[in-house]
C-alpha cells in the first residue's frame, strides 16, 4: 500500500480490500458488539428513569440463554431440520459471546450471596466449557490428521488389538534364534506391557509423544545386536510402535471433544434450576422493575 | 412330590419371562415417546434395550425367500391381455425357445410388462426424467419431439435444491404445480447463427403447457391443444410395433426427448428387466440395437451446441456421415475390480484407447454417455489433464488449428483419449468439420490456435511440457470443466469417482469425528446408517462409502426386479424394501462397495429368516439422499462443522468452486 496514504483512507482501503469471506466472518462480530451496545444503553435509559436496570439486562441474559439452549434442540429434532446445524452452531458460538458480555452488564464477576455465587460459577463454567469446547473442535480436526488417516473411534479398540497381536507374532518369530533374539527380548522387557495395556490418564488427558520416543529410541538402539533379517524385523516392530501410539492419540483427541462437549451441557442442568431460582427471588425481594 | 412342590414351586422361568416382557412393555411404551428425536440420546438407548430384549426373548419369523416375480409391474393383467400381447409383433415373430425356463416370454410379458392407455394430448415419457423403461407402441400412433418443448431451468434437478428451511417453507405454502422437465445441456440448437430466427420462431411458436387431469381416481398429464404443438415443433411420428424410451433404460439416464400420444394409443412399458431378457431374441435384440444407435445419434447431434448453426440440409448430411462407437464394457465393475489391484500405469494402459496422441486428427470425437480419461505421455507414464463425460468434445482445438492455418500441415492429437469403463462416443469425420462446421461457427467460439503444439506433423516437439493449454483441446458444451489439481484429478478418476452426481466429501480440516452425520442418517432410516464414515482419501478430503448416486449406475444394471431405481425427477436411486429379494447382485455391482446387505426386522424387531433354510433374509441398504425430508439430506444437515458436503463429482466445476470457497 502506498506509504504516503493517510491513516483515515489507509482504513478505508483495508476494508475495501476485505473479500467476501472476510465480510461474512465480520458480520457476527459487528452484530454482536452492536446488540451489546443496544443493550448497555437500553440498561442507562431504565437506570436513568429510576427502573431497576437489572430486570432488563436480567431477561435479556435469560432470553440469550434460552436461545443458546435451542441449539441442543435443533440437534434432537429431526424433522422439520430447521437450518443446517453448522449454522446452528455459529450462531451459538455468537449468542454464548454475547452472552458474557451481557453478563458483564448484569452482575460482577465476584457476587456475594451462596445463590448468586453458584448461578455465576455454573454460567462461569457454562462459558469455559464452551470457549474451551469450541477450541477443542477447531483445533481437533489438524491434530487427527496428524496422526494418519482419521479412524472410528468404535474401531480404535479392534485395531490396537490387532496391532498388538501383529507385535506379539513378530517377537515370537524372532524369539529363539541368535540373529534376532535380541529384539525378543527387548520387546518382552520394555515394549510388551506398551501394546497390552491402557495408556496413562494423563495421556489421555494431553497426548504426547515422549513415551513412542523412548520407545522407538530403544528400538534402534538393539540394533547392533540383530542381523540384517533382525533388524527388518525392529523396523517393522517400529513401524507398529508408531501405530498404536497414533491409535491411542486418536482415541485421546476424539474422546477430549466429547468429554468437553459433555462438561458444556452437563454444567446446564445446574445453571437452570439456579436461574430459576434466582428470577423467582428477584422478583419475590424486588419491589420495582 | 408333594402337592405343594408341585402347586407352589416357583416356576423361575415363567417369572423371568414375565418381569423380562414387563419391562419390555415398559420400555417400548417409553421409546415410543421418542418421535423425531435422535437416537444416541436416552431414547436410542431404550430402543436398543428394547431391541436386544425382543432378540433374546422373541422366536425368529419364518417366512418363505421373495422371489423375482413376487411384484409384478401389473398385478392386475389379465389372462386375457396377455394372450392378446403375444399374438402382437414382435412379440408373436420371437422364438420362445431362447428364453429360458424361469424367465419365460409368458413370464416376462406377465411380470415385467403393463398396458398403459392414452388419449390425444397425454404426456408418455418427458424430456429430462430418469428413464428405467421401454415402450413399444401397441395400437395407435405417438410423437417423438426432436426439439425441447420447455426451456430448461436453471439448474438441472437436484436434490439439495430446496435443501434450505426458507424454501422448504415457500414450498409448503405455494400451491402445488408440475414442475417443468429439466434439461442435460443448457444450450439448444437455434435456428440460425445469431438466435434471432428461433426468438421469432418462438414467438409465432405455442407454448406447450401441461395440465394434469384425475380421471376415474388416476392423473393424466396431458400438454393443451397437441395438434398446434405438433405444428409448431418437429416431431417425429411412432407407429405400431415401434419402440421408445429404451435408450434411457439401457443407459440409466434422462430421456433426450419428450413422447406424446397423438391418437387413442395403447402402449406396453417393458420395465429394463424384461427388456435384458427380451434381448436375447436375436431378431429383437438387432432392432432395439439398431434403433439405439439410430436415435441417440440424431438425437445427441441436434442437441450439440456446437452444430447449432447448421441448416437442416448440412445437419442431414453431419447425421448421415457420422458413426456411433461404443468403447468398453457396459458392465465395466467387474473388470474395474480386477484392475485396481494393479499399479497405476498398467491399469491405465489397460483402458481402451479412443484416440492416441500424435496420429493424425481423422474425426471429431464427441461423447455420448460414460467418462473418458484425458492424458499425455509424462516419462514413462501418463499424466491425466482432464475427465470427459457427456457433451464434451475432443480434437476441436486440432480442427480448429488447421481451419485457421489451412496453410500449415495439419496437427496430429494433442492429447490421448482413453475409456474409462464405458464410453458411447460420435465420429464426425475430419473432411466434414472443416467444410460443413467449422466454416459456420463464430470464431470467439472456436478454440484459440495451438501456439506450441506438443505434436506436430513430425512427431514429439515437446516432451517434458505441459500442453500449451489444459483444456484447449476439449470444447465443453455446459463449460463444466475447471481446472483441478492433477494429483486431485488422477485420484478422482483412478478411484471412478468421477460417475459421481452426490458424492459426499467429508473435509478433514473440519471433521472432529463428532459422528453427528451417522447418527442422524441412522435416526432417518430407523436406527440403520446408511454410510459409511470412511472410504478413500487425498489429502484432507475423505471421499465416504455412501451412495454416490452415478452418473452411470452400473449397480442398477443386474437387479432382476427393479427394486434399485432412479426417481425420475431428481435423478435418486434408491432401493424399493418392497421388492428387493435380497440377490446382492446390486451391492456385488456397485465398483464403490456404497451398498450394504443386511438382515431384515419385522416391525416388532424380530429376524426374519428363510422358511426352508433358516438362513436370514437381506436386503440391499444405501443411501437414498433422505428424499422423504423435505429438507435434504440429514447427513448434511446434521454436520455442525460444515464438514460434509453432497457434490457433483461427474463434473470439475462443482468440485473447483467448493474447493475455492474451502481454501477461502
Amino acid at each position: 500500500m502506498d506509504s504516503r496514504l493517510q491513516p483515515q483512507a489507509r482504513s478505508l482501503h483495508a476494508f475495501a480490500s476485505l473479500n467476501s469471506r472476510d465480510l461474512r466472518r465480520l458480520f457476527p462480530v459487528v452484530t454482536v458488539l452492536l446488540a451489546w451496545l443496544i443493550l448497555k444503553s437500553m440498561r442507562s435509559q431504565s437506570a436513568a428513569s429510576l427502573q431497576n436496570e437489572a430486570f432488563v439486562t436480567g431477561y435479556s441474559l435469560a432470553s440469550i440463554c434460552v436461545l443458546l439452549m435451542l441449539l441442543g434442540v435443533r440437534k434432537r429434532v429431526l424433522s422439520p431440520q430447521i437450518g443446517r446445524l453448522a449454522i446452528w452452531q455459529q450462531t451459538h458460538h455468537y449468542l454464548g459471546l454475547l452472552s458474557v458480555g451481557v453478563y458483564a452488564l448484569h452482575a460482577n464477576v465476584i457476587t456475594s450471596g451462596w445463590l448468586e455465587s453458584a448461578l455465576a460459577l455454573s454460567f462461569w463454567s457454562i462459558a469455559i466449557t464452551g470457549f474451551v469446547s469450541w477450541y477443542v473442535n477447531h483445533t481437533a480436526p489438524k491434530l487427527l490428521r496428524a496422526a494418519g488417516s482419521q479412524i472410528l473411534r468404535q474401531d480404535i479398540p479392534v485395531r490396537s488389538r490387532l496391532v498388538a497381536k501383529q507385535a506379539h507374532e513378530l517377537a515370537l518369530a524372532s524369539a529363539g534364534k541368535n540373529d534376532t533374539a535380541a529384539l525378543a527380548d527387548h520387546y518382552r522387557v520394555h515394549v510388551s506391557s506398551y501394546f497390552t495395556t491402557r495408556r496413562n490418564w494423563i495421556y489421555r488427558i494431553s497426548p504426547s509423544g515422549g513415551k513412542r520416543r523412548r520407545l522407538l529410541a530403544g528400538l534402534e538402539n538393539i540394533d547392533r545386536y540383530l542381523s540384517a533379517e533382525g533388524r527388518a524385523q525392529r523396523r517393522e516392530m517400529s513401524l507398529l510402535v508408531q501405530s498404536r501410539d497414533d491409535l491411542d492419540f486418536q482415541s485421546a483427541i476424539q474422546n477430549r471433544i466429547r468429554l468437553w462437549a459433555s462438561a458444556h451441557s452437563w454444567v446446564l442442568g445446574t445453571f437452570l434450576v439456579l436461574t430459576i431460582a434466582h428470577v423467582i427471588l428477584a422478583h419475590q425481594f424486588t419491589s420495582s422493575w | 412330590m408333594d402337592f405343594q412342590s408341585v402347586f407352589f414351586r416357583p416356576d423361575w422361568k415363567s417369572i423371568l419371562r414375565r418381569i423380562t416382557e414387563t419391562t419390555r412393555n415398559a420400555l417400548e411404551f417409553a421409546a415410543s415417546f421418542r418421535g423425531n428425536c435422535r437416537p444416541y440420546g436416552i431414547s436410542f438407548r431404550l430402543q436398543t434395550a428394547v431391541y436386544h430384549m425382543r432378540t433374546q426373548t422373541s422366536d425368529l419369523v419364518a417366512i418363505d425367500r421373495p422371489l423375482r416375480w413376487d411384484h409384478p409391474l401389473d398385478p392386475e393383467m389379465l389372462t386375457r391381455d396377455l394372450q392378446w400381447m403375444l399374438d402382437q409383433p414382435p412379440f408373436s415373430q420371437m422364438n420362445p425357445d431362447v428364453f429360458p425356463s424361469h424367465s419365460s416370454l409368458e413370464g416376462v410379458l406377465r411380470h415385467d410388462c403393463r398396458i398403459l392407455r392414452y388419449e390425444p394430448g397425454d404426456i408418455v415419457i418427458r424430456e429430462g426424467d430418469y428413464g428405467g423403461s421401454g415402450y413399444l407402441v401397441l395400437r395407435g400412433s405417438v410423437r417423438a419431439f426432436l426439439e425441447a418443448l420447455w426451456q430448461p431451468r436453471g439448474k438441472p434437478s437436484d436434490p439439495n435444491h430446496s435443501s434450505t428451511w426458507t424454501e422448504w417453507l415457500k414450498q409448503r405454502f405455494k400451491p402445488s404445480s408440475i414442475a417443468p422437465a429439466t434439461f442435460p445441456e443448457s444450450n439448444r440448437r437455434e435456428g440460425s447463427r445469431d438466435g434471432s430466427q428461433t426468438a421469432a420462431a418462438d414467438k409465432k411458436r405455442p407454448i406447450p403447457l401441461q395440465q394434469v387431469e384425475t380421471v376415474d381416481g388416476k392423473s393424466r398429464i396431458f400438454l393443451q391443444d397437441i395438434n398446434a404443438i405438433i405444428d409448431g415443433f418437429q416431431s417425429e411420428p411412432l407407429g405400431v410395433g415401434e419402440i421408445f424410451g429404451e435408450m434411457a433404460a439401457i443407459t440409466r439416464s434422462q430421456h433426450r426427448y419428450t413422447v406424446v400420444a397423438n391418437t387413442p394409443t395403447i402402449v406396453l412399458e417393458i420395465r429394463w428387466q424384461g427388456l435384458r431378457i427380451l434381448r436375447r431374441d436375436k431378431t429383437f435384440r438387432d432392432h432395439l440395437d439398431a434403433r439405439f444407435r439410430e436415435t441417440s445419434l440424431q438425437t445427441h447431434l441436434r442437441e450439440t451446441p456446437l452444430l447449432r448453426f447448421l441448416d437442416d440440409a448440412s445437419m442431414a448430411d453431419v447425421i448421415a456421415q457420422t458413426s456411433i462407437q461404443s468403447v468398453g464394457e457396459r458392465e465395466w465393475f467387474s473388470e474395474y475390480r480386477d484392475t485396481q489391484k494393479l499399479d497405476v500405469q498398467t491399469q491405465i494402459a489397460r483402458e481402451p484407447l479412443i484416440a492416441t496422441e500424435g496420429h493424425a486428427v481423422k474425426d471429431l470425437i464427441l461423447i455420448r454417455a460414460g467418462f473418458a480419461r484425458l492424458s499425455f505421455e509424462q516419462g514413462r507414464g501418463h499424466q491425466t489433464i482432464a475427465y470427459l463425460g457427456r457433451g464434451h468434445i475432443f480434437g476441436l482445438a486440432e480442427l480448429s488449428h488447421r481451419f485457421r492455418n489451412p496453410s500449415d500441415k495439419p496437427l496430429p492429437y494433442q492429447e490421448s483419449l482413453r475409456a474409462l469403463g464405458f464410453v458411447d462416443i460420435l465420429r464426425i469425420p475430419s473432411e466434414l468439420v472443416l467444410t460443413q462446421i467449422l466454416p459456420k461457427i463464430r470464431n470467439s467460439e472456436l478454440p484459440k490456435p495451438i501456439a506450441n503444439p506438443r505434436y506436430d506433423a513430425g512427431g514429439l516437439v515437446v516432451s517434458n511440457t505441459l500442453p500449451q493449454s489444459r483444456l484447449g483441446n476439449v470444447q465443453s458444451a455446459e463449460e463444466s470443466l475447471a481446472n483441478l489439481e492433477t494429483s486431485l484429478l488422477e485420484f478422482l478418476v483412478d478411484e471412478r469417482l468421477v460417475n459421481g452426481k452426490q458424492t459426499m466429501i467429508i473435509d478433514l480440516d473440519r471433521c472432529t469425528g463428532c459422528d453427528e452425520c451417522v447418527k442422524a442418517c441412522a435416526s432417518t432410516h430407523d436406527g440403520t446408517p446408511r454410510f459409511v464414515r470412511n472410504g478413500p482419501e487425498f489429502g484432507p478430503l475423505l471421499f465416504a462409502h455412501a451412495c454416490m448416486h452415478c452418473a452411470d449406475p452400473v449397480c442398477m444394471i443386474g437387479c432382476p426386479t427393479g427394486a434399485i431405481a432412479r426417481d425420475q425427477d431428481t435423478g435418486v436411486i434408491s432401493i424399493n424394501s418392497q421388492t428387493c429379494i435380497g440377490c446382492k447382485t446390486c451391492a456385488d455391482s456397485c465398483p464403490y462397495s456404497n451398498i450394504l446387505m443386511i438382515q431384515v426386522h419385522d416391525e416388532k424387531g424380530r429376524a426374519v429368516v428363510d422358511r426352508r433354510t433358516q438362513l436370514p433374509i437381506l436386503q440391499a441398504s444405501k443411501c437414498d439422499m433422505c428424499h422423504e425430508l423435505k429438507t435434504g439430506p440429514s447427513c448434511q444437515n446434521a454436520c455442525p462443522h460444515q464438514a460434509l458436503v453432497r457434490i457433483d463429482t461427474s463434473e470439475t466445476k462443482a468440485l473447483a468452486n467448493w474447493l475455492n470457497k474451502r481454501v477461502g
